[in-house]
């Protein structure tokens, strides 16, 4: 239980670290944290949370392979995740 | 020739005292009798669709089959006294000459059933969408309509004080109202839905089909999308201020194109921006990224979907709209004071609607983030109600009151508007009042959740818990909340919290520490749920009652 604790809070630092210095900024050590991240929620049997941070990837690669790339889908996919792992710890963050 | 003489003595026919006063009116019509009986003669000649009527005063008038057509040499433009005195004159003179026609006509009656074969594509051709749209809300609401059947069919709304006369000739505009306004107004429209629901005739769905085209802006969603990509593909160490005006322009493109929805959302962002650039205390990333990620999102979804009805829920402009209920008595539950995350402070009124069984609110708020804007409970409280002046909001919150020409939506929001007034009557004891669903009985069983979002105050799960009694009261300081345990007849307990807030702390000790809620047996509480918590509003007993955070 405290490891899946410590791993979203991971996946929420990683959400908020990009928050913070913008999603144009998206470079390849993202690429290897949430490569990191997607075998951490395999593990943890998340599988949907996996592809979703999978597709999350191939955006990223897209995003830094293209020369006039531009970040819709990136956005888009990142949101997706933010969105999944908000849902996840409503029930344990709830307060007023 | 011959059938045009028929007809016209028909339409002479009609045109009795009332008929005529109805058209003109009693002045008029008093008048010309008073005048023709001084002895007034009168020679008719028939055209083609005609009779030209030479009147012993040397004015001269045209009637033909109709009450809407006529002219007169003299220079009135509506009906004038020529024209009454042709009529009564003809029908007094001439009708009982042949004794056939007299007779075909004394059994004549009007037919009004072609207020029940009208198409309800018909309607709402002779209407247009917002009116369509106003009184199929007002047709949830129960208004006594008296049916009167003459030569006119006569319905009179009682709460309104309206009538509408309809004729039996088959044509909408050719009603009448004694609302005097011009065209097609409310009323026939209501009258025209509410006979026809008596005659088991369904109109709503075919109606509402014709009033659901979504007149949405697609360039503010598609702005509301991109200025949020930019938000985040900038990232907020970078993101300059002047992303404030931006948002507020869009808010009020928003609101300018009636998506009520993207405006609330837009400014949600905004608030948590200003706290952000603020360096205040209550800003999270976590809830600015919540909140940027689920609009976003909804705003994805509103592009793709092509269903109108679904597209109107989540743009949200259903829902807010303000429609006019004739009358609403109401039953004052209390007062709120409450404050925003995203910087909005205010104070919302609960009330029990008596006919309906559902809880409406009046909200009083502010936005406190904008400079020079400040708002005080205090103040707010002690403010006069909108409507007409006559008591405090404070009063109003202690009050039965009953509300005339009320503006309200779907969510049962009371808006401030003008027109609306006020009576207060005698305050019931709430033990005699049958609280319907908004009562909730079984303690036992899960509450139906709703989202506690902060941002959403106004609509939220808001009902009344009779409790037999406290069984304890006290302050969590690990918390910050003051904590009631109430008790029910079959000592099912719960646990109330009211959260400590800096304004209201003397509330609170008071609360603490005065023993008198533990005395109290039998109480009602108005309660709202906030997620898992339970939130205490206010307490109610006989015609007393005490909102916790206003009135200790
Ligand atoms: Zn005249
Ligand atoms: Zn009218």
């Amino acid at each position: 239980m405290e490891e899946l604790y410590s791993f979203t809070e991971n996946l929420t630092d990683w959400q908020e670290r990009l928050l913070l210095k913008g999603i144009h900024k998206f470079d390849r050590q993202d690429l290897q944290e949430l490569k990191k991240l997607q075998e951490l929620a395999t593990e943890y049997d998340m599988s949907f949370l996996a592809s979703l941070i999978e597709d999350l990837q191939v955006e990223g690669n897209r995003y830094l392979q293209e020369v006039k790339a531009d970040a819709e889908l990136l956005t888009q996919q990142y949101l997706y995740v933010v969105q999944y792992v908000n849902m996840m710890k409503k029930p344990m963050t709830r307060s007023l | 020739m011959a059938d045009f003489t028929s007809e016209f003595q028909r339409f002479i026919a009609l045109c009795n005292e009332e008929y005529l006063i109805k058209y003109a009116n009693k002045g008029i019509y008093n008048r010309s009798i008073k005048e023709m009986e001084k002895g007034m003669t009168i020679s008719y000649e028939f055209g083609d669709d005609y009779v030209e009527c030479a009147l012993s005063d040397d004015s001269v008038c045209r009637l033909h089959a109709d009450i809407n057509r006529f002219s007169c040499s003299c220079p009135s433009d509506k009906i004038c006294k020529h024209v009454i005195i042709s009529i009564v004159y003809y029908a007094q003179n001439h009708l009982q000459a042949g004794a056939e026609t007299a007779e075909e006509l004394a059994t004549y009656k009007p037919d009004f059933s072609w207020l029940l074969q009208l198409q309800p594509t018909h309607i709402s051709k002779a209407f247009t969408p917002a009116q369509l749209e106003e009184v199929l809300f007002r047709l949830d609401y129960l208004e006594e309509m008296e049916i009167v059947e003459t030569s006119f069919l006569t319905m009179t709304l009682r709460t309104q004080d309206i009538s509408v006369s309809f004729d039996s000739e088959s044509e909408i505009g050719k009603s009448m109202c004694t609302c005097k306004a011009k065209g097609n107004c409310l009323h026939k429209l209501e009258v025209i839905l509410r006979y026809r629901a008596m005659h088991q005739l369904q109109d709503r769905e075919q109606l509402q089909a014709s009033v659901t085209d979504v007149s949405y802006e697609t360039d503010v969603v598609a702005e509301a999308k991109s200025l949020i990509a930019e938000i985040l593909g900038i990232g907020l160490a970078k993101l300059s201020q002047t992303i404030c005006t931006r948002l507020e322009l869009l808010a009020i493109a928003a609101h300018n194109g009636n998506l009520p929805r993207v405006e609330k959302d837009i400014r949600g962002i905004h608030g948590e921006l200003n706290l952000f650039f603020q360096r205040h205390v209550k800003f999270s990333t976590e809830a600015l990224l919540d909140r940027l990620s689920r609009v976003y999102l909804s705003l994805i979804a509103i592009e793709k979907i092509d269903h109108t009805e679904a597209k109107k829920q989540l743009l949200g402009s259903f829902k807010s709209k303000y429609h006019m209920v004739p009358q609403l008595s109401l039953y004052a539950l209390g007062a709120n004071p409450w404050e925003t995350r995203s910087g909005y402070k205010g104070i919302t009124y609960y009330f029990y609607s008596l006919s309906d069984q559902r809880i409406y609110t009046y909200t009083e708020a502010r936005p406190v983030y904008y400079e020079g804007i400040s708002f005080s409970f205090k103040d707010s409280y002690k403010g006069k109600v909108p409507w007409g002046e006559l008591i405090s909001m404070e009063e109003l919150s202690h009050s039965q009151v009953i509300l005339t020409q009320a503006k309200t939506n779907r969510e049962q929001r009371l808006s401030s508007s003008e027109d609306t007034r006020l009576t207060i009557v005698p305050r019931d004891n709430i033990e005699e009042l049958d609280l319907g669903k908004v009562l909730v009985g079984d303690w036992s069983s899960d509450w139906k959740d709703t989202a506690g979002d902060m941002f959403e105050t106004a609509l939220d799960s808001v009902f009344i818990l009779k409790a037999n009694k406290f069984n304890q009261v006290e302050f969590d300081q690990k918390t910050q909340q003051l904590l009631l345990t109430i008790e029910d007849e079959q000592c099912h307990s719960r646990q109330l919290s009211i959260s400590y807030q800096g304004e209201f702390a003397r509330n609170i000790r008071h609360l603490e520490q005065n023993k008198r809620l533990l005395e109290l047996r039998d109480v009602y509480l108005l309660v709202q749920k906030i997620g898992d918590g339970l939130y205490p509003i206010s307490i109610m007993q006989g015609k007393s009652l005490t909102s916790f955070k206003l009135d200790l």
